[in-house]
């Protein structure tokens, strides 16, 4: 469960003060994590670069809004996602859903082709939710956010993080039941 | 809401751990004795189990986005009015204020009484127009969402009070008026006299 990260926030009150040097720093430390995120709520690899650097670069420049009455990485992570909403909504998702992924190349080891099968079925079943209820799972499963937390990072009520993911969850799981059913038939 | 429908609304968040002391409790209780229950925490499990497999490599490649956003960093200034990939509501508040400096250096060439016209946006005849006060912490996002839906023309703002006048068109406005006072980000808003 995120806690309060007293490195992070130290890094966000040097930026304050104009320091690239810990900007740098605080990069470095949420790239995976937005990455990751953006990728699962947008699902284009091909804008993920350029939306990372958007969003740290709102950080940077709304540094001094930081109230210090959350985490930073609630607050971070809410800038992300309101980010990624704007561009999950302009992009056609049936167009996403078909191969935005890498080739699996000759190169690739076993357990890697294993890895991005993993992230593509994944990827799939996302891609089946609204971008609202794909960030609530995203946000409780991958990234272990409480209910709360998941509240304040979109900027939506408790149960309304609650029924997105109910919402969620009965259509993933109606995926699962329907992919299972496709394995089986002769 | 009875037991077990709140049960089954928490049990993504009893998977991950992080339910207050209270609703684990609650939660723990209700699935030794609930079959339904036992049944939907094995689906979430499953979930939880996809999300958390081993992940292929990071998207993208740090190296070249931090070199981009480096040098990004340089060229953008803190608390500037226009973020590099900006807000719709603070493009159209450059481009009023833009419009309203132009009007007004272009009287200072006009001669008197004559009929002119400016590049300024007049307001439509009869248009009523509504004075809008956002929330602390509302974002520009928001704002612009807001403003900029179709039919509304954004006259000016915020004023030093924090105040946007936008044009709604012809119409009393009293029924936007309500809705708009009903949402959570709107501080104030009525129908200009």
């Amino acid at each position: 469960m995120p806690k309060v990260n007293a490195q992070e926030l130290q890094l966000l009150k040097a930026t304050i003060s104009d320091d690239h040097g810990a900007m740098m720093e605080l990069y470095d430390l949420y790239y995976p994590r937005l990455t990751r995120f953006l990728y699962r709520l947008v699902q284009d690899p091909e804008v993920i670069e350029e939306l990372v650097n958007d969003v740290m670069l709102a950080v940077w420049q709304k540094s001094a809004q930081f109230r210090g009455d959350s985490n930073v990485s609630t607050w971070i992570l809410g800038i992300a996602y309101r980010k990624g909403l704007d561009a999950a909504r302009k992009m056609n998702r049936y167009r996403q859903i078909l191969g935005q992924f890498t080739d699996i190349t000759s190169t690739e080891s076993a357990s890697e082709v294993e890895k991005i099968n993993a992230d593509r079925d994944l990827n799939r079943l996302l891609g089946n939710l609204s971008t609202d209820q794909r960030a609530v799972a995203v946000l409780s499963f991958e990234f272990g956010y409480s209910y709360p937390e998941i509240a304040e990072i979109l900027d939506i009520p408790v149960n309304t993080v609650k029924t997105r993911m109910y919402y969620a969850r009965r259509t993933m799981q109606s995926s699962l039941a329907k992919e299972a059913r496709r394995g089986e038939a002769p | 809401m009875n037991q077990h429908a709140t049960v089954a609304e928490l049990l993504p968040w009893f998977v991950n751990g992080t339910l207050n002391e209270a609703d684990h409790a609650l939660v723990d209780k209700h699935l030794k004795v609930c079959e339904e229950c036992q049944s939907d925490l094995e689906q979430v499990l499953e979930m939880s189990a996809m999300f958390n497999a081993e992940k292929s490599d990071e998207i993208g490649t740090q190296n070249a986005a931090r070199k981009k956003f480096e040098a990004a960093l340089a060229h953008t200034k803190k608390d500037s009015l226009f973020e590099p990939y900006g807000s719709s509501a603070t493009k159209v508040m450059a481009s009023v204020a833009g419009v309203f400096f132009i009007a007004a250096v272009s009287m200072l060439f006009v001669p008197d009484e004559t009929t002119f016209t400016t590049m300024s946006r007049s307001e439509p005849n009869h248009a009523t127009v509504l004075q809008i006060v956002f929330r602390d912490g509302v974002t520009e996002d928001s704002i612009g969402d807001i403003l900029m839906t179709e039919g509304r023309i954004l006259l000016s703002g915020p004023s030093r009070l924090g105040v946007y006048r936008v044009s709604i068109g012809s119409g009393p406005g009293d029924e936007l008026v309500r809705k708009l006072a009903e949402d959570p980000r709107v501080e104030f808003v009525e129908v200009e006299e």
